[in-house]
């Protein structure tokens, strides 16, 4: 089967780069920071001894209680804008290394549908994505054991895994268009430069009506980051699903149609 | 085994091949015909048009007009079919910089449906063995094109589309690499398309040249013939060289005429010949100093064709 050969050639080359180990670094780092807050939080006096001011961490912590489903919700709002960071990064990466190191024109002279090309990069950037996701839960698991937290059950675990990895298929379902850019573009720049855009039109139209239909608003108001109380039902998930879906056909058409005269 | 495509049928064809990118015109009604088990050259000057050309072969590139054939299917109707017959070298030598050789290879067997010994065989034949451990960004460029042009042969393809194939390549390198592109023609029966700005290259290499220049393929050349038919330039030096342009169009009806220096008449009418020239400048009272003829070669050949100065 063509397509598990153009996967298997897909998860190679993400097995054999760096950026996908500094991605997993950069998650740990993320939630070892958020464990440091909750430290801080929690032995202000021993932080204050060492130079740490626990009330900046308390209004980084945003009120959220001290203990695991507080810690999960921090996880989440960071999780929410942070991971549309990340995935942006990620299909980047995935779509735009082939145009930066010159070999996308030996992929699409190859004798197969270019379209399994496509499937196959953001069928392993979303698993690239739910690995990192795992591993933030599992980081977290680990540094709040490690800070002290108590009462951990396994619906706190399964609330925040499903919680995280909606969070996980909306990014994807976003960042698709951030890889159409950088097919297009043929290169990092520019959907890099996309992605920050699409941030600031987060956060911007995510405090005004309109957040709910605008995709990158969506995932701020979801996790929390943007606040609370504006619903995001399925009309958002439409949104986002008809995010997805364009954005892979206009890489798709852009694969099959498109001059490669890099 | 010596392959070839159906029989009678061309190993690449294009008629009336144009791409234009806006107003620019890259390639104009190009009218190719690449025989089974040949080199086929494709030389031109920088922006001549020979990798838009290569890459409208390959299907990377969408023709604005005209029609391809490849081992007798349409590239249009069979891309894939003919693909998988087919290996390639597009302009620089690319590969995945934190694979190894011996990955890269495994990798493009792989997709191209190949048995993976046959990354050990290319490797053998391009003498990559060496640095099967190492990872391509730590090649050097010579060993990068040989690690591009390894890639191209995992799938022993009939055709070899290559575009300026010895790139980067050391001397040493360029002669093994024309002796193993000869032994695939010879031993195997692949056809090799090779486009290069090298004329030495593709002097000792092709057996026909295509000469493309601002986008149009001036003109086809068989290598053998080249070199046999003693095609002459004559150089004649003279006291007075607009007298004797003059003489020789009006007495002997010859073109292509051009100044060479200052008393230098340089004379490539295919028609020419040193003894009437010599008679007819004499009779006309020009003093006539010098009367060289000069064989030409390919060089001369594709600086007259693309309007160049010859050498």
């Amino acid at each position: 089967m063509m397509f598990f050969r153009v996967l298997k050639a897909e998860s190679l080359k993400l097995k054999r780069s760096k950026v996908t180990w500094v991605t997993f670094v950069a998650y740990a780092a993320m939630v070892a920071i958020a464990g440091l807050f909750l430290w801080m939080m929690k032995n202000p006096a021993a932080a204050a001894s060492i130079g740490l001011l626990g009330q900046k961490a308390r209004l980084a912590f945003g009120g959220q209680p001290l203990d695991w489903p507080g810690f999960f919700v921090f996880l989440e709002e960071m999780g929410g804008l942070g991971g549309l960071i990340m995935c942006s990064i990620i299909v980047t990466y995935v779509f735009g290394r082939e145009y930066a190191e010159g070999t996308a024109k030996n992929i699409l002279a190859l004798p197969a549908p270019r379209s399994l090309f496509v499937l196959s990069k953001i069928a392993v950037s979303a698993a690239w994505f739910a690995l990192l996701t795992l591993w933030l839960v599992s980081v977290a698991l680990l540094t709040g054991a490690v800070v002290g937290l108590t009462g951990l059950t396994a619906a706190i675990v399964l609330a925040a895994l499903g919680k995280l990895f909606t969070l996980a298929g909306m990014s994807l379902g976003c960042s698709v268009l951030v890889a159409w850019v950088a097919v297009q573009t043929r290169g990092y720049f520019a959907p890099l430069g996309f992605s920050i855009g699409t941030l600031v039109v987060a956060s911007v139209l995510g405090h005004t009506g309109w957040g709910p239909w605008v995709p990158w608003s969506i995932l701020g108001l979801y996790s929390g980051a943007a606040g609370s109380g504006t619903d995001v039902g399925p009309g958002s998930a439409l949104v986002i699903l008809g995010t997805f879906l364009a954005g892979s056909a206009l890489i798709a058409w852009h694969e099959e149609r498109a001059d490669n005269v890099q | 085994m010596k392959r070839a495509p159906a029989a009678g049928s061309p190993a690449i064809r294009t008629r009336g091949l144009c791409k234009s990118f806006g107003a620019v015109s890259a390639v104009v009604d190009v009218d190719l015909e690449v025989r089974p088990g040949e080199i086929y050259g494709f030389l031109g000057r920088n922006g001549a048009g020979k990798t838009t050309t290569i890459r409208m072969l390959l299907g990377l590139v969408r023709p604005t007009r005209g029609s391809i054939s490849i081992l007798g299917s349409s590239l249009s109707e069979d891309r894939r079919g003919v693909l998988s017959r087919t290996g390639y070298l597009v302009e620089t030598a690319s590969a995945y910089g934190n694979l190894t050789v011996r990955e890269n290879l495994r990798m493009q067997c792989s997709l191209m449906g190949a048995p993976r010994s046959a990354a050990d065989d290319v490797m053998g034949l391009l003498k990559l063995d060496q640095y099967a451990g190492r990872t391509a960004g730590r090649l050097s460029m010579g060993n990068k094109q040989r690690l591009s042009l390894a890639r191209a042969l995992v799938h022993s393809p009939e055709l070899l589309i290559l575009d300026e194939p010895v790139n980067g390549l050391d001397p040493a390198g360029i002669i093994e690499i024309r002796g193993l592109l000869r032994r695939l023609v010879d031993e195997k029966g692949v056809t090799v398309f090779m486009s290069s700005h090298l004329l030495a290259e593709v002097e000792h290499l092709a057996d026909r040249v295509g000469i493309v220049h601002d986008g149009t393929l001036v003109e086809e050349v068989d290598s053998r013939q080249l070199r046999d038919s003693g095609k002459l330039s004559i150089e004649v030096e003279v006291d007075d060289p607009s007298r004797a342009e003059s003489v020789l169009r009006s007495r002997l009806g010859l073109v292509g005429l051009s100044r060479a220096g200052k008393a230098v008449l340089r004379i490539t009418d295919l028609g020419a010949r040193p003894a009437p020239i010599a008679r007819a400048l004499v009779e006309a009272g020009i003093s006539l100093e010098r009367l060289v003829p000069r064989e030409e070669d390919l060089e001369q050949h594709f600086m007259r064709v693309t309007g160049g100065a010859a050498s």
